[in-house]
């Protein structure tokens, strides 16, 4: 089972996962479920202009009678890209030209005596952990923006329902700074308080660019030439009209729903590109930084002499190869 | 050793402290005096733009000028001189078993340089880049003389002596305000927000450099692998220390990595959104304050690292000469073809036990 010098062995790799990268998973969730869920954070008071105009969208109800529940958005944009990492890894792995491919590029490790980890599955977790990680580091920047900003959505003050007549607000377009003078239902209010970054545009694009980066650099079929564009324009453009929707129903502005946009793109960009380095194997990354050890061996420098002997050792390998397996 | 001659080498370093002072002092010009004045703008009466509340001194803010400042310095230090001596020291945990056969090669007086001189590198650009950002910003600040959101909290113009009866009557000139003229002189310094290029500029600096850290790791990977490859041949429990110190790196970077980076710039972001929430800066201002961080940290990290690889390469081609006197040392570096065949095979026998 084990292929050549494509197997190593670790003792390290379970203990370091578990303490590493579970503890900073764990310590990720929790941030993201504190902001979410409880109110450690307590939002920015913003105040607002008498009768601002962009204020005074009517109230589009609460979040579930939204034509995009957040039930639904958070099902779609979890289930999505795992399922396509999912359908993908598989298939790789189960399609012969694919598989030497990738057997090439990643290790299996050897934990203990009996225990390895195959390719396949040290991708599918790498991808979907990082994925997952993202989704909740979106979550946090969206929140914390949100937070300190406390940006008023479209429909504050519909909501907000102010007691004008306690300010004084007879002069013209009179700023009010003190947020006690609503009257309306509180909790809305709170709510009615965080739209900056929308968390639905950010969420979406994340999810939906995660998924096309993966498709564009893992997939190379020839035969459809169509198929995977449609996959990633099909994606990105529900990502987009979910930012869309949000405007449409006022419950963000423009700005939120593009810092949303940027937010997303700049967290799936960031994770695509320097965390799992465009979905390729971890050929390269298992060693560290030894610019001083250039000056060790400088005949690195030189061009490598290639012998017969070493293709011929190569072929050997092969050959060994396909006794094996 | 043939280094480079030291009266060249002191006189470039002598150069650059005056460029290094050249900078201080200018940003000690813009901060603390008045030699530039800034230019007095003019706005139209009862514009809602300039009409939030003055949310106080910057002491009383969110984020005072003391803490940012101090992070912006300290922060960036920090991680420097801590992932230059873990990286060093890795190095000379791996080298003491990695190259037993080749300790002839390696002087050990050499090995202090490396860390110290990077050190003061990164950590010199770093700050040759923060007074640059703060060079930037305040001339910004001072040529634009765009007003801040509570700039008539504080200029408390006198409209009827001003004749404000349209909204549209445009008012120029600085004899309009009777406020404070110390606070109004400050609010009108807003345009390219300085808290906002300054953190952002922080951690966008540290963000690239540790992506161009890791880049260079990836190229020196496949000395890596080839190593690894004789190492297996060599000893069993030698090659297994080896990847236990690769493997705690490796895995050990793939999240702490992008958790380090993106909170870093998580709190670079939010203080700039908290300048645009406390009415200190207009959204226009925080983004050009990005963009002015962003550039100065990628214009110097990518061109200096580039510059740093040159420098790299010239210390090779340095070594090289001294090799070339000493060509001993040189011939066990190439491999012989029978060496890999006895490689190969041995590794393949090797696998054929353990499956």
């Amino acid at each position: 089972m084990a292929v050549g010098n494509n197997t190593r062995r670790s003792y390290s790799i379970i203990p370091c996962f578990i303490f590493v990268e579970l503890v900073i998973m764990a310590g990720t969730v929790l941030l993201a479920y504190y902001f979410e869920c409880t109110d450690t954070f307590q939002v920015h008071i913003q105040g607002f202009f008498c009768q601002d105009a962009d204020l005074m969208k009517p109230y589009p109800g609460t979040e579930e009678e939204s034509f995009i529940t957040p039930l639904v958005l958070y099902c779609v944009l979890a289930a999505t890209p795992t399922a396509i990492i999912f359908i993908g890894e598989i298939s790789m792995y189960f399609i012969k030209s694919t598989r030497e491919s990738l057997i090439a590029q990643e290790k299996t490790i050897l934990t203990g005596e009996c225990c390895y980890l195959n390719p396949l599955l040290r991708r599918i977790i790498r991808f979907i952990g990082v994925f997952a990680f993202g989704l909740f580091a979106t979550d946090i920047f969206v929140n914390a923006g949100q937070v300190v900003t406390g940006h008023l959505t479209p429909y504050f003050l519909t909501v907000c329902k102010p007691n004008y007549t306690s300010a004084d607000c007879r002069a013209h377009h009179e700023f009010i700074n003190n947020g006690n003078i609503c009257t309306g239902d509180l909790e809305v209010i709170e709510k009615a308080r965080r739209s900056f970054p929308s968390k639905h545009a950010a969420l979406s694009i994340y999810s939906a660019l995660y998924a096309t980066m993966y498709i564009t650099s893992t997939i190379r079929t020839k035969s459809s030439r169509l198929a995977k564009p449609v996959l990633c324009l099909g994606t990105l453009c529900t990502a987009f009209l979910t930012g869309l929707n949000r405007v449409s129903e006022y419950r963000n502005h423009c700005s939120d729903v593009i810092a949303g946009f940027i937010l997303g793109t700049a967290v799936a960009l960031f994770l695509g590109m320097c965390v799992v380095h465009n979905f390729k194997g971890t050929q390269g990354s298992p060693s560290k930084p030894k610019t001083e050890d250039a000056r060790g061996m400088p005949l690195m420098a030189f061009p490598r002499i290639e012998s017969p002997l070493e293709t011929l050792s190569a072929q050997n390998h092969s050959a060994s190869m396909t006794e094996v397996t | 050793m043939p280094r480079r001659p030291a009266a060249l080498t002191s006189s470039m370093l002598y150069f650059q402290m005056v460029i290094m002072a050249g900078t201080v002092m200018l940003a000690y010009y813009f901060e603390y005096t008045d030699t530039f004045t800034v230019n007095v703008q003019g706005f139209f009466c009862h514009d809602s733009a300039y009409r939030k509340p003055y949310p106080g001194p910057e002491d009383s803010s969110a984020v005072p000028p003391v803490l940012l400042y101090s992070l912006a310095a300290g922060v960036p230090v920090l991680v420097i001189i801590v992932g230059e001596t873990a990286v060093f020291c890795l190095q000379l945990a791996t080298k003491d078993f990695e190259n037993q056969e080749k300790t002839i090669l390696t002087g050990d007086c050499c090995y202090i340089n490396p860390l110290v001189r990077r050190t003061v590198r990164f950590l010199g650009i770093y700050t040759f880049g923060l007074f640059a950002t703060d060079i930037f910003v305040n001339a910004g600040q001072v040529v634009t003389g765009n007003l801040a959101p509570h700039f008539l909290a504080l200029c408390k113009p006198n409209y009827t002596a001003l004749g404000c009866q349209q909204y549209t009557q445009f008012i120029s000139g600085e004899e309009a305000c009777t406020g404070n003229p110390d606070l109004i002189m400050r609010a009108r310094k807003t345009f390219p927000s300085k808290e906002a290029a300054l953190s952002v500029y922080a951690a966008m600096y540290l963000t690239i450099r540790q992506r161009e850290i890791e880049r260079g790791k990836e190229t020196e990977g496949k000395k890596e692998e080839r190593q690894l490859q004789t190492c297996f041949t060599t000893g069993e429990a030698s090659s297994v220390q080896m990847y236990i110190t690769n493997t705690i790196k490796a895995k050990g970077t793939r999240l702490a990595k992008p958790v380090l980076c993106l909170g870093l710039m998580c709190l670079a972001f939010l203080t700039g959104l908290n300048r645009v929430a406390e009415y200190r800066n207009h959204w226009s201002d925080v983004i050009a304050g990005f963009l002015v961080g962003i550039s100065i940290a990628v214009f110097l990290v990518v061109c200096v690292v580039n510059n740093f690889k040159g420098r790299q390469a010239e210390n090779e081609h340095i070594h090289m000469d001294s090799l070339a006197q000493m060509p001993m040392i040189s011939i066990p570096r190439v491999e012989s073809p029978l060496e890999k065949v006895t490689s190969v095979q041995n590794h393949i026998t090797a696998f054929a036990e353990v499956t």
